[in-house]
């Protein structure tokens, strides 16, 4: 908490990271809308694996991506320990399954590192950058518009 | 006169006093039958004066119930009736008594009653009834009166009492004339018998002095003749056949004696001489006799005396003569002998010194080693005391043992108890443990969902823009709170799962503990069965070492008795001994030919005797091992052994 309130001086932006596994990620904390725990979701047939389901949120329907599942990492059954992220992509609503949420950071661009060239297209299209953290942590900032597929973009669209 | 001269003595005698005592009978039974005579006159006589009285006794009853009547209707008085009663009872006694005595005057008696009978009855009855009443009175008087029915009835009685009095008086006159008479003849009957009787006994004794007195004194005077040497004499009544007849041919055999004798005499002189002849010659022969007599005599006596030395080697070597050779002989024979046989007592004699001196030494040995054993048995006696003594302390300690034990098991119990109240314990633990960790996932399920407010509300802060940053920072602060109060409610849920698991390892080995409790208490049941068999066999023991001990002390009592015993032996083996050493000595005085030397160099040669004295016992010993390897005691020689060692 020292660390943000210590970055509040120079603060760009603000961001909330949250884990999948083991490892670390982050949004901007402007696409947030909501974060509560994990309620069961009605899943949609012929779905890809990464959609959960459908949740009632407050009256709104509300697609439900694992986003370990989309990421490619190993994911487990949802416990109510799991967070649900409700975030705006483009002018949708969606929620995002994530193992917990770690921290609100307030971080500078200048300390955003570009994703090393060595992966291929598809990692630079979910990972914007990577900010390196004192205590040699190392948080994944997501592009959230390329969370969800161009077609199935398209088709809501 | 000739045939009562042939009869014998007694039968003369007999025939005499058989005449008197025949005459003195004759008289004695005429007197007899008189005196009866008499007798029955005298008795005829008393019973008719007792029956006169008898008569005169009812006669004055009769007058007395007439006068007591006349007094009882003079006076009225019922004294006079009674009186009356009394007399009549008594008149019909008299009639009663008359009848017993009298078979013969029954007519009057029956008269006299019945007349009476009538009189009481028509008289005294009818009368006092009429005295009864004063009316008729007078009528009662006038019965008795001179013209009265009274002396009607009562006259038969008078009558017949009269009549029976004279006829009783006449009868007594007519016996007293009869006794008179009887009496008379009686004595003239005496008289005569007495005079004849006198008569008969004159003549016999005249008849006696003829036929015995005379010819007794004729024979008297032959005899006087004849032992005065008189053979010349004649025996007077020689043929008669009573005693004075033997008597005669008694003296005849007399005088023929005398002349033999005479004859006798004359003989016996002349043999006298003859015998005189003989005997001279007789004495000469004694006299040869006699000196050869001496000779054997003398060889005898130096024999006898040589023997009396003890001197059994001599023999008679002298000539006797014939009639001495069996004499001689025999004594030699004698003499031979006796030699032997001393010669053998002595042998026997030297056997059985060695044989008392051996039974001497061994009854010494058994002494000695009896004694030892009686000692030894004595410190078995008490050391199975103390042995006893120590298994009745083993004995109580085994019982203090047990009743420990029975307190541990007791222990151990309770203790399973302990162990069981602890279990439920760490269980309700372990509960409480569950409820708190329920309560803490609680806590940590609000903590939980403060972050995420605390998250929501730092999203809205940084919507906000400047606006929201001072909610913003307190925002982060409740989730700040949110994260500590996760991370404290993880540490509590840690520590209470640390605490459940170390409550269930210590259920586990409280359990363990229980466990193993209980196997103490089985142990400790068998500890307790086995002291207890400890016990007892530690009674049993105690009973059988005092049965031991019993038998160990009879031992001693025995072996006591036994030495005292062997005590005696040994005196008496020693006294043994000693009496072997006289006897020897007393055989010693005899000289025979075989053993004379043995008891020469046996005196000559005191100082061997005690190395020959031990000699024997050596031997002794040795043959009593022997004997006890080939008895029944076999372990003799292990036990003298132990004896020794003792």
């Amino acid at each position: 908490m020292t660390e943000v309130t210590s970055n509040v001086a120079g603060a760009d932006r603000e961001l909330i990271a949250f884990r999948i596994g083991e490892q670390e990620f982050c949004v901007d904390i402007m696409n947030v809308r909501e974060i509560r725990g994990w309620t069961p979701a009605t899943p949609l047939p012929r779905s890809p694996s990464y959609m959960k389901g459908v949740i009632n949120l407050r009256g709104i329907v509300l697609p439900i991506i694992d986003l370990g599942a989309r990421f490619g990492l190993a994911t487990a059954e949802p416990t109510a320990r799991h967070v649900i992220m409700v975030a705006h992509i483009g002018s949708r609503l969606v929620g995002l399954l994530v193992d917990a949420v770690s921290d609100i950071v307030q971080l500078t661009d200048s300390t955003i590192q570009p994703t090393p060239d060595v992966a291929s297209d598809h990692v630079k299209t979910f990972v914007q950058g990577i900010f390196a953290v004192e205590g040699g942590r190392m948080i994944s900032l997501i592009d959230l518009n390329h969370v969800l597929p161009a077609e199935s973009e398209a088709e809501a669209a | 006169m000739g045939m009562l001269s042939d009869l014998k003595i007694e039968r003369k005698l007999m025939a005499a006093f058989a005449v008197v005592i025949a005459a003195i009978a004759v008289m004695g039974v005429t007197v007899f039958v008189q005196v009866n005579a008499m007798e029955t006159a005298r008795m005829d006589r008393a019973r008719a004066s007792a029956v006169q009285r008898e008569a005169e006794t009812a006669q004055f009853y009769l007058a007395r119930q007439e006068s007591s009547y006349r007094g009882f209707l003079l006076s009225r008085d019922a004294y006079y009736l009674e009186r009356l009663t009394a007399h009549r009872e008594n008149f019909n006694k008299s009639l009663d008594r008359i009848a017993q005595l009298d078979s013969t005057s029954g007519d009057e008696v029956r008269a006299a009653r019945v007349a009476a009978d009538e009189w009481a009855k028509n008289v005294v009855e009818a009368g006092r009834a009429l005295a009864a009443n004063p009316a008729t009175y007078a009528e009662a008087v006038a019965m008795v009166g001179r013209e009265g029915s009274a002396d009607k009835y009562i006259s038969p009685a008078e009558d017949a009492l009269g009549s029976l009095i004279a006829e009783k008086t006449e009868q007594g006159r007519v016996f007293g004339d009869v006794q008179v008479q009887v009496a008379k003849s009686a004595r003239m009957v005496l008289i005569a018998g007495v005079i004849v009787a006198l008569i008969i006994a004159a003549a016999m004794a005249f008849l006696l002095t003829n036929l015995l007195g005379k010819p007794l004194l004729a024979m008297t005077s032959a005899m006087r003749r004849l032992a005065g040497g008189d053979t010349s004499i004649i025996v007077p009544a020689m043929g008669r056949k009573d005693e004075v007849g033997q008597m005669a041919s008694a003296v005849t055999a007399f005088k023929d004696a005398a002349i033999a004798n005479a004859r006798l005499e004359a003989d016996a002189v002349a043999q006298r001489a003859a015998a005189e002849e003989e005997r001279a010659r007789v004495e000469a022969e004694k006299a040869r006799s006699a000196e050869e007599d001496r000779v054997a005599i003398t060889a005898l006596g130096e024999g006898l005396n040589a023997m009396a030395q003890g001197d059994l080697t001599h023999r008679m070597m002298v000539q006797v003569a014939p009639k001495a050779e069996q004499l001689k002989a025999n004594f030699n024979a004698a003499i031979s002998q006796l030699e032997q046989a001393v010669s053998v007592v002595v042998s026997n004699v030297a056997a059985i010194r060695s044989g008392a001196g051996e039974i001497s030494q061994a009854s010494d040995d058994l002494s000695r080693r009896t004694e030892q054993q009686a000692a030894s048995l004595e410190e078995t006696a008490a050391a199975l005391d103390e042995i006893t003594a120590t298994v009745n302390k083993t004995a109580d300690g085994a019982r203090q043992a047990s009743g420990v034990v029975q307190q541990a098991r007791g222990d151990a119990e309770t203790s399973g108890n302990v162990v069981r109240d602890a279990v439920a314990a760490m269980n309700a633990i372990e509960r409480s443990s569950t409820e708190i960790g329920n309560i803490i996932g609680v806590i940590d399920e609000i903590a939980f969902q403060t972050n995420l407010l605390a998250l929501n509300a730092g999203v809205e802060a940084a919507r906000a823009g400047d606006a929201g940053r001072g909610f913003a920072v307190v925002a982060s602060e409740v989730r700040a709170l949110a994260q500590r109060s996760a991370e404290a409610a993880k540490e509590i849920k840690t520590l209470i799962s640390a605490s459940g698991q170390q409550v269930g390892a210590g259920v586990t080995l409280v359990g363990q503990t229980g466990e193993a409790l209980q196997r103490i208490v089985s142990r400790v049941a068998e500890i307790d069965g086995l002291v207890s068999e400890i016990s007892a066999s530690a009674q049993e023991q105690a009973t059988g070492l005092q049965q031991v001990n019993t038998a160990v002390n009879q031992m001693d009592q025995v072996t006591q008795q036994n030495a005292a015993m062997v005590e005696q032996s040994t005196a008496a083996s020693h006294s043994l001994a000693q009496e072997a050493d006289i006897l020897a000595s007393s055989v010693a005085r005899f000289r025979t030919g075989q053993v004379a030397a043995p008891v020469a160099t046996h005196r000559s040669a005191p100082a061997a005797a005690p190395a020959r004295a031990a000699q024997p016992v050596a031997q002794t010993v040795a043959a009593l091992k022997t004997v006890g390897r080939g008895g029944a005691a076999l372990k003799t020689q292990p036990v003298e052994d132990g004896w020794e060692e003792f």
